[in-house]
């Protein structure tokens, strides 16, 4: 079974909403005359992240995963459409009303080595969050400091330590005090365990769950990883040049996935017993070419799998694609799905 | 106060380092020296230079009463003067480098993590600084509000902040965007607390380098403007004491001692800030430490010698 089948998910309060999300940056114009041009990091993505959920974020590097994830945190300020923390809508522009919104979010990042200050030692790294907030006294910081650092498993004798002193594995360990203590409900876990040695990547996971378990935290897990997503997660969407393609339920998008893409992706793994490449879809690999394959405007007509895709069909030339309901808990964007 | 409490906690912990090195400790050793001897000048020195009654006959050579013999043009006794000038030339270059350091990573900082419009007036004043001819703007300046060290120190630091600004700006930029400044914006940090906190103390290494070479740099200018005579006439330093010998004809006399006596002063001072701009450099960059690191540091002293740091740096992150 799988190990999240005991989370504390509420299917009826999204934390986080995006509702028609658009980011876009601008490029660099090639003249002064010329028009500018953007990438379109997330075109008009609409997600639902449950309370108590573990939701993850699966697509190839470039795709626009972690700008969502800013995105979420009122990070990235959106082009187009809306987010929404808690049912109350985040606004980049107020400063002061989306720092107390924040206190509810935390981000861990792929490279703990970077996301903490080297200088720093544990107890200053763990505790910053609430040092910048100055409500606390010092002692009742260190203490929090201290709790959170034993609940992922290091010692309190750790604290005195510099954070450079520690393994990969013990500086995610300590991100993820670093991010507890603050009482955060809502944590963005960007590919947390993909900077690791392959020999942590379960304990850290596991760390994670348990975490979520005890604490009824929501997550939103981003990866390449889908091993590690079929452990880990509740629901999913599934990325592809800044759009999602398939998005639901983890256990019915794995065992029945519907677009293209998630079969690409699904194969791609490498499976242990057969040590190949099953090839069923036969991917059509080559760089994601994100200034060509990413038109100006969101949704200018066509798939924009196409180039890739095994399955096409003359008409991907030329259709929307929207995500569409498989069933109720399953959702993807490629219209064809019934016809095969 | 808890700031500054930490800064001079990590400076009193970088300055053991220092002294860990042979060549920090060499450095400091003979600053100390130095210091001591400016501090007590009047009472090292045999004779008051200063005080006029106490002038011998002019050009003497040196002799128990006179041990470097007496100056070609005043009388003075060389000695003295080489013992009070070593104030001039301590405290204008460690007045002029501090001030640096200060304004160069205080201007670098607000330049590199506040950007926009701060960034470009900023970078845009040191483009212009930087293509100034300073000596002759100096010799301008000093004509018009009067030969003071005070206006000398004022001109090298209007001209000296540039160089270390832009360093450090460049260095800012990559420091900006690293994910622990992230985390702690997130996390609800302003930008005061981020440049306080995160920014500044990764900085802080670069500056002190860059500071002890600045120190021996200015050194070097000072005895230099005093050479030419763009110094304070009424004050005693070694450049003074090289243009005095050099107009009284020294040299023409064979009187060799009133020419090595400054230069010795200006060789030592200058070769203690340079040991400890090695040790610092032995700090940052283990990896260039070795036989041919002297020949290093005075190959790239300025900002190439800086920016090659700043590269290496890179490198080893």
């Amino acid at each position: 079974m799988k190990a999240n089948s005991t989370s504390n998910m509420d299917r009826h309060a999204p934390l986080v909403k995006t509702n028609g999300l658009c980011v876009r940056f601008p490029l660099k114009k090639e003249s002064p005359f010329s028009k500018r041009r953007y990438v379109n990091a997330v075109s008009n993505v609409s997600i639902e992240i449950f309370k108590g959920e573990a939701f993850a974020l699966v697509g190839e590097s470039g795709c626009g995963k972690t700008t969502l994830a800013d995105a979420t945190l009122g990070f990235v300020a959106p082009t187009a459409g809306e987010v929404f923390f808690n049912g109350e809508k985040l606004d980049i522009r107020n400063k002061k009303r989306l720092r107390q919104q924040r206190r509810s979010m935390q981000k861990i990042f792929q490279d703990p080595a970077s996301s903490m200050n080297p200088r720093f030692t544990v107890a200053r790294a763990v505790a910053e969050p609430l040092m910048i907030r100055m409500e606390l006294d010092e002692k009742l910081i260190l203490s929090k400091a201290a709790e959170a650092v034993e609940s992922v498993g290091l010692s309190a004798g750790d604290l005195d330590r510099l954070v450079s002193e520690f393994s990969g594995g013990q500086q995610q360990r300590i991100a993820i005090a670093r991010a507890l203590v603050s009482g955060a409900e809502y944590i963005v876990c960007d590919e947390p365990v993909s900077a690791l040695d392959v020999s942590v990547h379960a304990q850290i996971l596991n760390l994670l769950m348990d975490i979520r378990r005890e604490r009824g935290l929501t997550y939103l897990f981003i990866s390449h990883n889908l091993a590690s997503v079929r452990k880990f997660a509740d629901r999913l969407a599934i990325m592809y040049l800044g759009r999602i393609v398939e998005y639901g339920d983890a256990e019915k998008v794995f065992a029945n996935p519907m677009h293209p893409y998630t079969r690409m992706l699904i194969d791609s793994v490498l499976s242990l017993d057969g040590g190949k490449i099953a090839s069923a879809s036969q991917l059509q690999t080559g760089a994601v070419d994100a200034d060509a394959s990413i038109p100006d405007a969101p949704f200018d007509g066509g798939c924009l799998l196409r180039n890739r895709c095994p399955l096409k069909k003359k008409e991907c030339e030329s259709i929307e694609c929207r995500l569409e309901p498989v069933d109720d808990e399953h959702f993807t964007a490629c219209p064809y799905y019934k016809t095969r | 106060m808890k700031a500054v409490k930490r800064i001079a906690g990590s400076t009193a912990a970088f300055i053991k380092k220092i002294w860990m090195q042979k060549q920090g400790r060499i450095g400091l050793i003979l600053l100390t020296l130095l210091a001591l001897v400016a501090v007590f000048a009047p009472l090292i020195a045999p004779y008051d230079p200063y005080d006029v009654a106490q002038r011998a006959d002019k050009g003497l050579a040196p002799s128990l009463e006179h041990p470097l013999g007496t100056s070609i043009t005043t009388g003075q006794d060389v000695f003295s003067m080489l013992i009070y000038g070593t104030r001039v030339s301590l405290l204008v270059g460690l007045i002029t480098g501090i001030s640096i350091a200060l304004l160069g990573s205080v201007l670098g900082v607000a330049a590199g993590y506040l950007g926009g419009i701060t960034d470009m007036l900023l970078m845009r004043i040191v483009d212009v600084m930087i293509v100034i001819p300073t000596l002759p703007l100096t010799i301008l300046i000093t004509n018009v509000f009067g030969k003071s060290y005070v206006v000398i120190v004022l001109v090298f630091v209007l001209f000296g902040w540039t160089g270390l600004a832009r360093t450090v700006r460049s260095l800012v930029l990559r420091l900006k965007n690293a994910d622990y400044v992230k985390s702690a914006e997130l996390a609800g940090a302003g930008r005061w607390y981020i440049m306080k906190t995160h920014i500044l103390p990764s900085v802080s290494h670069l500056v002190i380098m860059s500071t002890a070479l600045s120190c021996a740099g200015i050194m070097i200018a000072e005895a230099g403007l005093s050479f030419l005579g763009l110094g304070n006439p009424t004050a005693i330093s070694w450049g003074k004491m090289l243009a005095e010998a050099q107009s009284g004809g020294s040299m023409l006399f064979g009187q060799w001692w009133t020419i090595i006596a400054p230069g010795i002063g200006i060789f030592i001072s200058v070769f203690a800030f340079m040991r400890i701009g090695l040790a610092i450099e032995g700090i940052l960059n283990p990896g260039m430490k070795g036989k041919n690191g002297m020949n290093k540091l005075i190959k790239h002293m300025g900002n190439r010698y800086l920016d090659e740091v700043l590269s290496s740096m890179e490198d080893a992150e």
